[in-house]
């Protein structure tokens, strides 16, 4: 750790002790390093300005928020729990599992924890205290345990966040936090029915039964909600950022024009929270990058992961080291900070140990869940001891049940990876071979089942080229790390998608050149816009990968016919390798890879896109950039210039993709 | 006088608030604009994207800088608010000194950064770079305001020990 890289964490705790904002706190930190390093100051600007401009899935965050303030204000809530005292407050402890499965069904249309708590879980406290029939302080308590389920069952604003980290595909996080959040449900629901016993709460009138379909009917609009958000993303109609947009717009019609309950002033009203909300989350999200970069390039989670490796650590070992370091910075940490800051410092070891990514994801965020309900600093704790006037002492009295029994369901989630991975796996998920003495499926072939799994499986089999297999692991082979895999010839539309299949990214469409248009034609491929492909010719240009693939695979798109140029056949793709190193420096790096490796296969970069996004590239070809703490002149650093000559066209294609152009 | 302090403040912050809401609310009619296009027209646009970062990195910027009041920013408080009145307004200065530094700091470099990309232009719109990254100037600019700000109102509250009211009621213009 370098002089420079101690002030900075120096000046993160100083700050954050005395009450800066986190935000804050970490951009002046960056700062104090760049100026220790004598590097330039506007490192720290652009690292916060390019990461919040380059992040298409970030935008999913403003629009989740929309649409949970939204329902919120709309009447959606007070419909839900209508439905949901009906259906379940029969039951001993009713008003408490009617707390629990709005909670479920809430988590299936807003990202957020916090406003879970502040809508439903808002009022249903305030009927479970209305006559004193249940203690405030167990209302409070449950409340705030029931409204961790709300990023852990999609859609997740957390996970978005990992998966910017992480480059792991938004579409199959979201999937296995599916079953996770039904098991955190009902281990709540166990501790409920017990406490109500021992509490003596008095059953609830039933509702009757001639009430339900009424009330069903009601809230069905509601209801429709997830069905609509999950079945556009898994049904390949659109992206999870899009969907954002749709439950916003949904929200908005069935709350302003189906239910009535929301005015013109009220929506402005909304529009305005919503703003502030999603730029109090954003800077934060925008500053913790700065931060990222620095710790990678101070090559932190590589060194972490050496030491890792000298210790020889089995990786059930690891991942409970790991989960019970986290659940102890929850107490103090905000959940934002844990994701962006502290996960990716783990994710070179998740590798090298074989962990999935998609579980060790799931698995942090729902612990970083339960550090929003551990005090002394847990964010549900506050926004629900503010919104109903408990005093956090009485809810810390009824908490410790719900909090033994979550981190009992981490601890299960952690040593059974087939809960979280079955739903991504019936989707197509290949995952990642187990290396480590985990208990679960063993080998990539397993899980993906039938058509999923041929194929995966077939590509490899056709593709006699291909040297590399899935399971051989691409970040650890030396050497292997900067050559792509050779291109597969003639490929058609049919077999891209065939190979993209296995390796879902989050695909859209750039500046459109090509012609898109048909449908998405594999659920499970959330990168969809492939689907829409109707002429691999326009593969060219028009495509660009935003987020990332998950299996360390990337489309380079390239097609001959589309530009025009001679001896190449049209659709041509090629599908390469990302060497392992590049993950580690967090996912905006890898990112920009991806749009790297796209671009310069299109020959012509639009005109203005920055050519810095070519540098990971080198990266790519095991050179040095920007890898240590930055340096060289300012200009060479801003546009990066001086890194790669400046040819175009095939010849610059041959250069970057050397062999696979040749054979080409 | 105050009053009229305290009521252009009121109306700044107002102007911010819509300022930002209106850009959430663009931020979402491209992204349905987009949806429609590309489902009900069939005629997929490309420049929805590159619209709706740019309303997201104005609207993150700008609203953190100039909507968000301190406490509802992301931060750990529990010890700032275990000290006494008097430690804490010493904490809060030294913060906000620190902060002000920080972002002072990077005014000027961020001027040459932002300049420098006016010979850049954005991918679909051909909007020169700078012009979109110009927000964190005014980010940044806000933020040392409103860091000065925060010291000359503590500042002031140490000066007139007021053992009734321990803090005045905040006229800043960026603070509720």
């Amino acid at each position: 750790m370098s002089l420079a890289f101690a002030l900075c964490l120096l000046t993160v705790f100083a700050l954050g002790v005395l009450g800066a904002p986190v935000a804050w706190a970490l951009f002046v930190a960056a700062v104090v390093y760049l100026a220790v390093q004598g590097a330039d100051l506007a490192l720290a600007t652009e690292q916060l300005v390019q990461s919040l401009y380059d992040s298409y899935v970030l935008l999913a965050v403003p629009l989740f928020v929309t649409a949970a303030n939204i329902m919120n204000a709309g009447t959606v809530s007070e419909r839900l729990l209508a439905f949901c005292t009906a259906a379940v407050g029969r039951f001993k402890g009713g008003l408490g599992h009617v707390n629990i499965v709005s909670s479920v069904i809430f988590a299936g249309m807003s990202g957020s924890a916090v406003a879970d708590a502040a809508g439903v879980g808002k009022l249903v406290m305030e009927m479970m205290t209305k006559n004193g029939r249940y203690p405030k302080g167990y209302a409070a308590a449950l409340t705030a345990a029931s409204a961790t389920i709300g990023p852990i069952i999609p859609p997740s604003i957390p996970m978005v966040m990992y998966a910017l980290v992480s480059d792991q595909s938004i579409g199959f996080l979201f999937l296995g936090g599916v079953v996770p959040g039904l098991l955190v449900a009902a281990v709540l629901m166990v501790v409920n029915r017990a406490m109500a016993a021992r509490l003596h709460v008095a059953r609830e009138d039933p509702v009757p039964l001639a009430e339900l379909p009424r009330r069903t009917f009601e809230a069905f609009p509601a209801l429709l909600m997830p069905v609509i958000l999950l079945g556009g993303i898994y049904g390949g109609a659109t992206t999870p950022t899009e969907a954002a947009s749709i439950a916003a717009l949904y929200a908005l019609l069935i709350a302003a024009f189906l239910y009535r309950a929301l005015s013109l002033s009220a929506l402005w009203g909304q529009f305005v929270t919503s703003a502030r909300q999603a730029a109090t989350v954003g800077i934060v999200i925008g500053c913790a990058l700065i931060f990222n970069y620095i710790v990678a390039s101070e090559r932190i989670p590589q060194a972490l992961s050496g030491v890792l490796a000298g210790l020889a650590i089995s990786p059930l070992v690891f991942l409970l080291l790991v989960n019970g370091l986290l659940l102890l910075l929850g107490c103090v940490l905000d959940a934002t900070t844990i994701i962006l800051v502290i996960l990716p410092l783990f994710l070179p070891a998740c590798e090298a140990l074989g962990i999935d990514l998609v579980h060790f994801g799931v698995v942090a965020v729902v612990n970083c869940m339960i550090g929003l309900v551990t005090p002394p600093y847990g964010m549900l704790l506050f926004v629900i001891g503010a919104l109903t006037g408990t005093p956090l002492q009485e809810t810390l009295r009824y908490l410790w049940p719900f909090l033994l029994v979550l981190i009992g369901a981490l601890l299960v989630l952690i040593l059974f990876p087939d809960l979280t991975l079955w739903l991504p796996r019936r989707f197509g998920y290949a995952g990642r071979p187990r290396l480590g003495r985990f208990g679960g499926a063993a080998g990539p072939g397993s899980g993906p089942k039938a058509r999923a799994g041929s194929t995966v499986a077939k590509p490899r089999a056709d593709d006699q080229k291909s040297e590399t297999s899935r399971s051989g692991g691409f970040a650890r082979s030396p050497g292997a790390g900067s050559t792509f895999s050779r291109p597969s010839r003639g490929l058609g539309r049919g077999r891209l998608e065939e190979l993209l299949s296995g390796y879902a990214g989050e695909v859209a469409a750039g500046p459109p050149r090509g012609r898109l248009a048909g449908r998405p034609s594999r659920p499970g491929l959330d990168g969809h816009d492939l689907g829409r492909i109707a002429d691999p010719a326009d593969l060219g240009v028009g495509i660009e990968l935003v987020g990332s693939c998950s299996a360390g695979l990337e489309l380079i798109g390239r097609s001959g016919g589309a530009d025009g140029e001679p001896g190449r056949e049209p659709g041509e793709a090629a599908v390469g390798r990302r060497p392992g190193s590049l993950r580690a420096g967090g996912s905006r790096r890898c990112s920009r890879a991806v749009r790297a490796v796209a671009r310069p296969a299109c020959d012509r970069r639009p005109r203005g896109t920055a050519r810095r996004r070519n540098a990971p590239l080198e990266r790519l070809r095991g050179r040095r950039y920007m890898g240590g703490p930055p340096r060289g002149s300012r200009r060479s650093r801003r546009d990066g210039s001086p890194l790669l000559p400046r040819e175009r066209g095939p010849a610059r294609c041959r250069r970057l993709f050397g062999q696979a152009y040749r054979e080409g | 006088m105050k009053g009229r302090a305290h009521r252009a403040g009121l109306v700044l912050r107002g102007a911010a608030d819509a300022l930002t809401a209106a850009l959430l609310l663009a931020l979402f009619a491209t992204f349905v604009l987009q949806i429609a296009f590309r489902y009900l027209l069939n005629w997929p646009v490309g420049w929805t994207v590159e619209v709706c970062l740019t309303l997201w990195l104005w609207l993150v910027l700008l609203g953190a800088a100039l909507c968000v009041p301190d406490r509802e920013h992301v931060r750990f408080d529990l010890l700032e608010q275990r000290l006494p009145p008097r430690a804490r307004r010493v904490t809060g200065l030294l913060v906000a000194a620190a902060l002000l530094a920080g972002f002072f700091a990077v005014l000027g470099p961020s001027w040459g950064y932002v300049s420098f990309y006016k010979i850049k232009r954005s991918a679909t719109l051909r909007i020169p770079l700078s012009w979109v990254f110009s927000v964190f100037l005014l980010f940044a600019a806000a933020l040392v305001l409103r860091q000065a700000w925060t010291i000359v109102r503590l500042l002031r509250a140490a000066a007139e020990p007021a053992p009734g009211a321990a803090e005045p009621a905040d006229a800043s213009p960026l603070r509720r």
